[in-house]
């Protein structure tokens, strides 16, 4: 067998797996939690299915070669567009899912990502943005593959995330969070590595072996989700940190800021800002106070925790009504 | 122990794409006049300039 009689096997087997992993994640009810993944799992399988079609039965289908290339082109770019956009939102579904437990740190992350992202976003286009950027396929490609490296490299950080932070968030190994993470994080890398040996001359033909070490690559990514997915997941256990963590530490903080603070009146107050039935409660609540504060001959006095503390040359503010 | 292997294998995985990240972005196409652009996900196929389907060995 020749490298494009293998390519075109491991594309058949690449579509093949990806439809399979579809049918788990649709029988184990996983489409729900992560709707994303499987939307890049379709995608990713129509794109495989499209070069199969123009790559290797161009005839059958009775194209010429520049009508072939071109479908390739639009067909291999729009899928592969869409799947850029799935990416991110998978791993921000990640990151959310993993985050959930720590209300604090959730709200904290999310409004983080959406900020780097923004930013990042806006950085990218004024650096890359320049005469002819927009109006030539070369440049647009390579802007397109910066786009696909910067998202491979932020997956391959929440993977480090995830797997150190897997106790701490009350997940293990088996948890499909994680497996989510390892399969997208072996896909991220087989693409940076592709990226890196495709300026070769070895990556100028479509049938390289590049294509089919690439595609190697993603079936073994397919392989670990469906690994996963058709496994029972492990219940999330109980979260238990020691009150030195940070994660515990900064969840407080996080979920401190923002909160709109309570007010004391410091001065100006007048018992005419006062309801009726706030000053008859106020009213009752002092008299009782000073029936409990005075000492009773026939009774003991009230233990410590009924007696309001009387600090050296600190009065208690008396209302004077 | 188990999950200082995993620890260490998911460390290795992503220095891995780190190092080959810093390649991609320092490596400069060859002089060759055929530029082959990479396109979306793992698997995928590279399209060749100049437009000449010929070029990159397109049977």
């Amino acid at each position: 067998m020749n490298t494009k009689e293998l390519l075109e096997a491991a594309y058949f087997f690449q579509a093949g797996l990806g439809l399979l992993i579809l049918l788990i994640m649709r029988a184990r009810r996983s489409l729900k939690v992560f709707p994303h993944l499987g939307w890049l799992l379709a995608v990713e399988t129509f794109a495989v299915v499209a070069n199969i079609a123009f790559l290797f039965f161009r005839r059958d289908l009775h194209l010429s070669r520049d009508q072939d290339y071109w479908a390739l082109f639009l067909v291999t770019y729009i899928a592969h567009g869409l799947a850029l956009v799935l990416r991110v939102l998978i791993v921000y579904s990640v990151f959310a899912e993993a985050m959930r437990p720590l209300a604090g740190l959730h709200q904290a992350g999310k409004m983080i990502f959406r900020w780097v992202g923004v930013v990042s976003f806006l950085v990218a286009s004024a650096l890359v943005a320049g005469p002819g950027v927009f109006s030539s396929v070369e440049a647009l490609t390579n802007t397109f593959s910066r786009l696909q490296q910067g998202v491979s490299v932020l997956t391959l950080c929440l993977l480090v995330f995830v797997c150190f932070a897997v106790r701490p968030l009350g997940l293990t190994f088996r948890s499909h969070i994680f497996g989510v993470s390892l399969g997208l994080g072996i896909a991220s890398t087989v693409e940076l590595v592709q990226a890196a040996w495709i300026v070769t001359t070895g990556g100028h033909s479509v049938y390289s072996p590049i294509y089919l070490v690439s595609a190697a690559g993603f079936c073994v990514a397919l392989f670990v989700w469906g690994t996963y997915f058709a496994m029972p997941e492990p219940a999330r256990k109980m979260i238990l940190l020691p009150t030195t963590s940070p994660f515990f530490f900064w969840n407080r903080i996080s979920e401190i800021l923002g909160d709109s603070p309570g007010h004391v009146a410091v001065a100006g107050f007048t018992p005419d800002m006062l309801a009726p039935a706030e000053i008859e409660m106020l009213t009752a609540a002092t008299s009782t106070e000073s029936v409990e504060l005075e000492p009773s001959p026939s009774r003991p006095p009230a233990p410590a925790k009924h007696v309001l503390p009387e600090i050296a040359g600190v009065r208690r503010p008396q209302l004077a009504l | 122990m188990k999950s200082f292997f995993v620890r260490l294998s998911v460390l290795a995985l992503a220095l891995s794409g780190f190092a080959a990240s810093t390649v991609a972005s320092k490596a400069a196409p060859s002089k060759n006049e055929i530029k082959p652009v990479l396109i979306g996900g793992v698997g995928s196929t590279p399209m060749c300039m100049p437009r000449d389907p010929s070029h990159c060995g397109l049977d």
